[in-house]
């Protein structure tokens, strides 16, 4: 058996994976504890193209990737080349944010994608690290694990093993890593499916079709219920949860909107989907994903908490959910029912991150907007950045990163403000 | 004497059997390195990467020793990529390049291996790019020069366009329209990329300059056209209508009591993106048809290059030979790529283009468009010489 089942043995095999990460670190996609909430409790408040920026280094190429960081790197991919072939995993070292090592790979030759700027490139989907294990993916399939020198360990093309990738408006799934496997969700028009892989060697453990479903963008959500441990998928106006050991489909329930990209948020009682343009913010019982397609699964639906491209966060029992045109909205997250609404300015493709009771909002022109986590949705500061940002930050040693259209930032504060 | 007689005697019991052992468990677990730790015994190590079955750790051993190796030794990776079948092998042999590169400048024999692998249009892609990398490293400028020159390279032939269009722009910018003219023309003649030869079109109309983008690309921008019929709730694909049974465009097309006419369209003036909501009705969870009829001097392999917002389903002379059912599209020319073989003389394409519902209190995204595109190319990728069959009106 690969995995322990008996829940408070899994419970000490999490930590134990936890403690392969420093508590400093971002190691993944919303951050150490999968949520978007950082251990970090003194991120900086205050900012300025010209002020409280640590550093700032070039990145070359494109992607939306956002950045993680592991024992004193930020790490992130990017794509150069006419046709977006050439990929990058660009390690950065957080003291000086000297390009630490550039590992190269090539990408099939894909036909160029809708994209709007930022420039996506094939590099949309975020990195995963385990240890010192890096895994990146990109949206040509191919994927690669890595030390923390970017010495290669494995190699994987997913257009080889399963055929072309085929998402219109490029593949931005995250590869999400539990602890000796990985997940990846491909859901594409025409040939979607979940994959489970050895993170050892990079092999297929399962894999599982998923017909019916078509393009979408979200990253699955690993949710212990019992003994069980599931991943939550979403998309194509469905919400399916998948037995992490085997791949089986369990749950499923209906009546979200069809494009997905944000990835849902595991409560203590609740799993909230997030889905639009034109969806809903929807709860659902962990339990009662474990099987089946009808019963008493969902806790709430709101159409006020729905939204397109950037994913919720739920700190202190309250939803937070700035939707792609800018107004954020607050629910109760054991409710749904509103609690109150606020525009922050523009159009984001970033998810919010929170540190000490404060969440930062990112829009497409590069301001965050950091915003009391209360009721009162207090805004305690704007901050410029001078340059467009599609990624979603990231929090490591006290510090903020950011991923701009052609620079990674590395953002320690103004004194004088704090 | 007696003591030493002894060990020895033990030392022989012992050392064979462990012998033994130690080579059973190399061959059995592969723990130690490379059997042959040769730069070609390596690159045979590594290029058992082509089997996804062959171990990682194995190639990860081999991988560490190449590395070791000189800057030597890059000639003989950009060759190994030649013969590597998965782009899982060619992503280990140029990590490793990657790693070797940086120790420094190869002699001068390696550079020019390096520099023959860039220009032998032969060779693989991927060891191409790699060679011209390393070029550009040794001599800072060498891309660009080289690149301007290869505008019919299959590798780098679309980057060449690019940096064409980009001296023409500058041309243009300092008043020389002459230069900017006969650049773009040049680069145009060379264009098999959908989205630079209009580019370049358009440039050159800008100019005063009408260049015969329609039969240099292969569209096909003469249709008959029908609908708009229901889409039954987006189940157009699970419905048979009409046209998909039989094409006769000298009656209207009967459908649910309803009567629906065949149009004859035919774009002009470099158009080649038929608007269905503007032509036919600005409907939606809907579908039409398009249909054309046209001749070839031979039989030939094409491919049917098409885009559609949002579904697309592809008949040819009768047969099917596409579905795509999936909606929320936008029209992206080149999208769908459709191998035909043409007959000698007539042949007929059938395509069903379905437009969405719209769904109501929707905000953002949804059905705007509806609308096709499509050319004919053939193996080169430069239009394939149609004559359109015409009928009396």
């Amino acid at each position: 058996m690969r995995r322990m089942k008996h829940p408070v043995l899994s419970a000490i095999g999490l930590c134990l994976v936890c403690a392969t990460s420093f508590s400093a670190d971002w190691p993944c996609w919303r951050g150490p504890q999968s949520n978007g909430i950082s251990r970090d409790v003194n991120a900086p408040l205050h900012w300025s193209p010209e002020h409280g920026i640590r550093w700032k280094a070039e990145i070359p190429g494109a992607g939306y990737c956002c950045p993680i960081v592991m024992r004193g790197q930020a790490i992130l991919t990017s794509s150069t080349g006419f046709h977006d072939e050439e990929l990058h995993i660009l390690s950065y070292r957080v003291s000086d944010g000297e390009l630490a090592w550039d590992t190269r790979l090539f990408g099939v030759r894909t036909a160029r994608s809708y994209s709007r700027p930022p420039r996506r490139g094939q590099a949309a989907p975020s990195i995963a690290a385990r240890g010192d294990r890096i895994v990146a993916v990109f949206g040509t399939g191919e994927m690669a694990c890595v030390d923390l020198e970017g010495r290669p360990l494995w190699f994987r093309s997913l257009s080889e093993d399963y055929g072309p990738m085929t998402n219109e408006y490029g593949f931005a799934s995250t590869p999400v890593l539990d602890e000796e496997d990985g997940y990846l969700l491909v859901d594409q028009d025409g040939n979607s499916y979940l994959f489970s892989f050895d993170l050892e060697t990079g092999r297929t453990r399962w894999q599982t079709p998923r017909p019916d479903t078509g393009d979408n963008w979200s990253t699955p959500a690993l949710c212990d219920v019992g003994i069980a441990r599931l991943l939550v998928c979403s998309g194509s106006e469905y919400i399916r949860a998948y037995d992490a050991e085997t791949g089986k489909p369990c749950g499923k329930v209906d009546g979200i909107a069809k494009l997905c990209c944000p990835t849902p948020v595991v409560c203590e009682d609740s799993i909230i989907v997030t889905s639009g343009p034109g969806g809903n913010a929807t709860a659902v019982r962990p339990e009662s994903m474990l099987k089946g397609t009808t019963g008493e699964k969902i806790l709430w639906r709101s159409v006020r908490g729905g939204g397109f491209i950037p994913s919720a966060i739920v700190v202190n029992g309250l939803y937070y959910h700035a939707n792609y045109t800018g107004v954020l909205t607050c629910l109760s997250a054991s409710t749904g029912n509103s609690v109150t609404q606020k525009r922050l300015g523009g159009r984001a493709y970033a998810s919010p991150v929170c540190s000490g009771g404060r969440l930062y909002f990112t829009d497409l022109t590069g301001k965050t907007t950091v915003v009391r986590a209360d009721e009162s949705l207090e805004t305690l500061a704007e901050n410029e950045l001078g340059e467009a940002v599609a990624a979603s930050a990231a929090i490591g040693d006290g510090l903020l990163f950011i991923r701009g259209d052609r620079h990674l930032f590395c953002i320690e504060g103004r004194e004088d403000k704090k | 004497m007696s003591s030493i007689s002894m060990s020895d005697r033990f030392l022989r019991s012992w050392i064979t059997p462990l012998a033994i052992a130690a080579v059973v468990f190399v061959q059995a677990f592969g723990t130690v390195r490379a059997d042959d730790s040769s730069v070609a015994g390596l690159l045979d190590v590594i290029r058992q990467a082509d089997d996804p079955a062959y171990p990682a750790e194995k190639i990860r051993d081999a991988w560490d020793q190449l590395i070791d190796h000189t800057v030597e030794v890059i000639p003989d990776i950009l060759n190994s990529i030649d013969d590597a079948r998965s782009l899982v092998t060619v992503n280990w042999l140029s990590t490793a390049l990657d790693r070797i590169a940086s120790k420094g400048r190869p002699s001068e024999a390696a550079q020019v291996a390096i520099k023959a692998i860039v220009e032998d249009a032969g060779r693989s892609g991927y060891a191409r790019r790699l060679a011209l990398r390393q070029m550009e490293r040794l001599d800072p400028g060498f891309r660009a020069a080289f690149i301007a020159g290869r505008l019919s390279d299959v590798e780098f032939g679309a980057e060449a366009i690019a940096a064409h269009i980009a001296t023409a722009d500058r041309k243009l910018g300092e008043g020389d329209k002459a230069s900017a003219i006969q650049i773009c023309r040049k680069a145009f003649a060379e264009s098999t990329d959908f989205e630079q030869a209009v580019e370049i079109a358009e440039k050159l109309q800008e100019m005063d300059v009408r260049v015969p983008l329609v039969d240099h690309l292969g569209l096909l921008v003469d249709w008959y056209l029908t609908g708009p019929f229901s889409g039954k709730g987006m189940t157009a694909f699970d419905v048979v209508y009409p046209p998909e049974q039989e094409v006769d465009l000298s009656r209207p097309v009967a459908f649910e009591g309803k009567s629906y006419q065949w149009q004859h369209v035919v774009l002009s003036d470099g158009n080649w993106r038929f608007d269905l909501k503007e032509l036919i009705e600005d409907a939606n969870d809907c579908v039409a048809f398009a249909y054309t009829e046209f001749l070839v001097a031979e039989e030939q392999e094409a491919q049917l290059c098409a885009g559609a917002d949002d579904t697309l389903a592809v008949w040819h002379n009768g047969q099917p030979v596409y579905s795509f059912p999936h909606y929320g599209n936008h029209l992206r020319a080149d999208r769908h790529r459709v191998s035909l073989r043409l007959t000698k003389g007539k042949n007929t394409l059938l395509l069903k283009v379905a437009e969405a519902k719209i769904v109501p209190g929707r905000v953002g995204g949804g059905p705007k468009k509806w609308e096709f595109a499509a050319r004919l190319v053939n193996a080169e990728r430069y239009g394939v010489a149609v004559a359109i069959v015409k009928r009396e009106e």
